[in-house]
């Protein structure tokens, strides 16, 4: 109800609310300043009321003292009937001082004596008041003067005319009111109107060149200043922000067109398609891939119609799913041309989503690679033919490095059957075997022969003397055995090795080098020996390099044959090979092998590793070449370094040690 | 302001309750005997002199003082006298104190000494007048026509109750003056 009222009251226009709030509050005002008048009003009456009915009873008392004193009843009577004039007196009576009535006037009640409530002796009993007063003569009550007063009738009187005065007056009032508001409240509804015919122009024209003339410095005033500031705001942003759209869609229009020049010009398929697959657009490109015309209508055309089948599963099982899930997807698919060829093509498939997170729809770019396909196809035959080549060529080097290996150790081989052979020969075996038959003919007299013959009793000497000689030829024999199944057994693995030289080379092994060294040197000491040259050995501590023990020990063979073909060149007394193993400063270990032979040519340094060169009329050119790459097959790495022809050389191999706390 | 007025007209009240209690019952008796009369006609007589004491009123010569006493004087022997000692003898009227006198005709300071003079049925109404002339002096009698021969006050019976003649300018020229209240009971007014 309030709330309805409240809700049409907001809809009344403002001329109407002040006219209604201003009346309500004059009305507001006019009707409780009534009510309090009524209230004083009512209360003055009772109190007149009050006052009126004591003097009447006390004149009354007074009037008929000496009548009760002499007990004059018809005087009394005479007395009580002057209140006759009075028309709210209903009756009134006199008791003497036994409580007897004396006399009495008009219609009475009974007598109600008054209580300690009412000690004016005026007693309310609501439309009736009783007025009691004593009767005193001389100061001594000689008995009861009472009267009952009808008090509803003059009250309802006064009421009435209360009432009357009350409803005239409101009904001027609001007369009043009305036509001053009438005429007021212009000063306050007028600016407010303009102001609101000025916002309805606004809104309806979106005319912000609108302005309202300014009245005062009141509220209305700065709302007034307030609306034209902002109108003028709002007019200068509108302008700003025309210019900015307006520039906003030139670029929106200019970024549209470069990427549609994009999108036209890329030699890739572009197209997006809705979730269901039905084609939206394809640029010229893509149309062209598939054998679309320009202008053909794709409306009706599915992304189905643009794969093969193959391709199509592809696209629906892979491409999509993985769109949705990760956003884009990229794979190697084929569309198919309208004369039925599947091109070969790179793919990606985007899937854009909408803002609760659904898909949107579908868009794809399409490289051709049948291009590539075909280049990766011819590509493919050619590294299968280079492959079958380098293998024979491969088998080639094996057999090379094979034989070239086989036959340095073959040299040691040959040498030491050499050695044996020698010492064989020369065997003092045969003398043993001479003393046997000398003894077997003494025929039973070798007591005589060993005790009497000059001979026999030399031959005891000689039978010990001879067992040591065969003792310590046992000895060298075995050491030179020794070497020798050293060295076939060398040869074998040599062999193994070089079986399996295409693939990545054998076991590493965690070595120390000084020993590996030892044996390099031990194998080519003969042809040491023989040359007359000086082996010196600088060994610092190194901890063990992670090593293929089989490439090491060819590399340092090879290193130190070539020391020594470059000091059989050379004639001079002091021929040194000066090997050193000691750590580098990169946290490797590195052995060099030194010489003061014929040195290097400097325009040969680059070319020493390379595969075929050689200086020798013997050599095969093999031997630093496959060391040089055995070494970065560790890891490692093998140098050279010469100050020129006659100067000697150094050759430097580098290898990685086996762990990096032993440097630090 | 209504609780504070209240509270001072209700004190008075109540004080005056309490204050005339003793003599209530003399009022008590006016009244009885006023309505009555099968008492003592002396009794009632003696009541009304006891009225007119209140209702007159003397010049402030007549009184030494405020509180000095009223002076009913009974000219010769009567049982009034008797009345009025038993019933009034410690009354006041209007802040005197009573004193009942018997006085004798014969001596006129006696009879002016008085306020209030009775004059027996048996007495010379003519001469006491006559002898208390000019002084304030209230002379009630009871023999016949006795305020028409120049007597302030007369008893008359009319039938069985007991009324009263004024002559109020009788009074007057003794300089007592009957309040108009008393003239209102009075059965008839007289004199000239």
């Amino acid at each position: 109800m309030i709330q309805s009222l409240l809700a049409r009251f907001r809809n009344v226009s403002i001329r109407g609310k002040v006219m209604l709030v201003t009346s309500a509050a004059c009305l507001g005002a006019l009707f409780s300043a009534a009510g309090g008048l009524y209230i004083f009003q009512l209360r003055h009456f009772r109190q007149t009321f009050t006052r009126e009915l004591q003097t009447l009873s006390r004149i009354m008392a007074d009037n008929s003292a000496v009548a009760l004193a002499f007990d004059d009843a018809k005087t009394a009577n005479e007395v009580l009937s002057a209140l006759g004039v009075k028309p709210e007196i209903r009756g009134a009576g006199i008791l003497g001082a036994g409580g007897k009535m004396f006399a009495k006037f008009g219609k009475i009640g009974g007598f109600v004596p008054p209580g300690p409530r009412d000690p004016s002796g005026i007693v309310d009993r609501g439309e009736v008041w009783t007025a009691v007063e004593p009767v005193v003569m001389d100061g001594k009550r000689i008995g009861t003067f009472f009267m009952d007063a009808d008090f509803a009738k003059p009250r309802s009187e006064l009421l009435r005319l209360f009432f009357n005065v009350t409803l005239a007056v409101l009904a001027g009032s609001i007369v009043i009111v009305l036509l001053l508001t009438m005429q007021l409240q212009k000063f306050i509804t007028q600016p407010i109107q303009s102001l609101a015919s000025a916002s309805r122009a606004v809104a309806r024209n979106h005319d912000y060149s609108v302005r309202v003339g300014q009245r005062g410095e009141d509220e209305v005033g700065m709302l007034t200043e307030a609306f034209n500031g902002m109108l003028e705001q709002i007019q200068k942003q509108d302008a700003a922000l025309q210019a900015a759209q307006s520039e906003l869609r030139e670029r929106a229009e200019a970024a549209q067109a470069q990427l549609a020049a994009i999108i036209d010009a890329t030699p890739d398929f572009v197209g997006n398609a809705t979730p269901q697959g039905v084609a939206l657009y394809v640029n010229p490109a893509g149309r062209r891939m598939i054998g679309l015309g320009t202008d053909e209508n794709i409306s009706l055309m599915n992304v189905s119609d643009f794969h093969p089948a193959w391709a199509l599963r592809i696209v629906t099982t892979q491409g999509i799913p993985a769109a949705i899930r990760d956003g884009s997807w990229v794979g190697e698919n084929a569309v198919l041309h309208r004369d039925g060829r599947d091109i070969p093509v790179s793919q990606l498939i985007i899937a854009h989503k909408d803002a609760e997170g659904g898909l949107h729809h579908l868009s794809t770019v399409m490289t051709d690679i049948s291009k590539r396909k075909a280049s990766e196809e011819a590509l493919r035959l050619s590294q299968e033919k280079l492959l079958t080549t380098s293998r024979l060529a491969g088998m080639a080097e094996v057999a090379t490095g094979v034989l070239h290996n086989v036959g340095n150790v073959l040299n040691s081989v040959n040498v030491s059957a050499g050695v044996v052979l020698k010492k064989l020969r020369a065997s003092k075996a045969a003398k043993l075997c001479q003393a046997a038959e000398l003894l077997g003919s003494q025929n039973g007299n070798l007591a005589e022969f060993l005790t009497q013959n000059p001979a026999g009793q030399k031959l005891p000497g000689y039978l010990a003397k001879l067992g040591r000689f065969l003792l310590e030829e046992n000895a060298a024999l075995t050491a030179e055995v020794d070497q020798l199944s050293h060295n076939i057994e060398h040869i074998k693995e040599v062999v193994t090795m070089q079986q399996g030289y295409a693939k990545v080379s054998g076991v590493f092994e965690d070595l120390p080098l000084e020993r590996l060294v030892e044996d390099a040197i031990a194998m080519n000491i003969a042809a040491l020996e023989r040359h007359s040259i000086t082996v010196e050995r600088r060994f610092f501590h190194t901890p063990p390099a992670r090593v293929d023990r089989h490439r090491v020990l060819q590399i340092l063979i090879n290193l130190i044959r070539n020391a020594k073909y470059a000091l059989a060149e050379v004639q001079r007394p002091d021929k040194v090979i000066s090997i050193t193993v000691a750590p580098t400063e990169g946290g490797c270990v590195c052995v060099t092998v030194a010489d003061n032979g014929i040195g290097i040519l400097p325009e040969n340094l680059t070319r020493i590793f390379g595969h075929g060169f050689t200086t020798r009329k013997e050599g095969h050119g093999f031997g630093l070449h496959s060391g040089a790459l055995a070494a970065q097959e560790m890891g490692g790495s093998l140098g050279v370094h010469s100050d020129g022809p006659g100067r000697g050389a150094t050759f430097t191999l580098e290898l990685p040690v086996v762990s990096a706390a032993f440097h630090s | 302001m209504v609780n504070h007025s209240a509270h001072h007209s209700h004190r008075p009240w109540r004080r005056l309750l309490s204050r005339w209690k003793g003599i209530f019952a003399s009022a008590f008796f006016t009244a009885f005997a006023g309505t009555a009369l099968a008492e003592s006609e002396a009794s009632v007589k003696a009541a009304y002199l006891f009225n007119f004491a209140k209702l007159a009123e003397w010049p402030a010569a007549a009184f030494d003082g405020a509180k000095s006493p009223l002076i009913i004087g009974v000219v010769g022997r009567d049982p009034i006298t008797e009345e009025l000692m038993r019933l009034f003898t410690r009354a006041t009227a209007n802040g005197h104190p009573l004193e009942i006198r018997r006085v004798s005709a014969s001596s006129a300071r006696e009879l002016r000494a008085c306020h209030i003079v009775f004059v027996p049925q048996s007495e010379d109404a003519d001469g006491i007048i006559a002898s208390v002339q000019g002084s304030p002096v209230l002379v009630v009698g009871e023999s016949e026509g006795f305020a028409r021969r120049g007597g302030a006050l007369g008893f008359v019976k009319q039938g069985e109750t007991l009324k009263f003649e004024a002559n109020p300018k009788a009074a007057a020229r003794n300089g007592v003056t009957v309040s108009s209240k008393l003239l209102r009971v009075a059965q008839s007014v007289v004199g000239k």
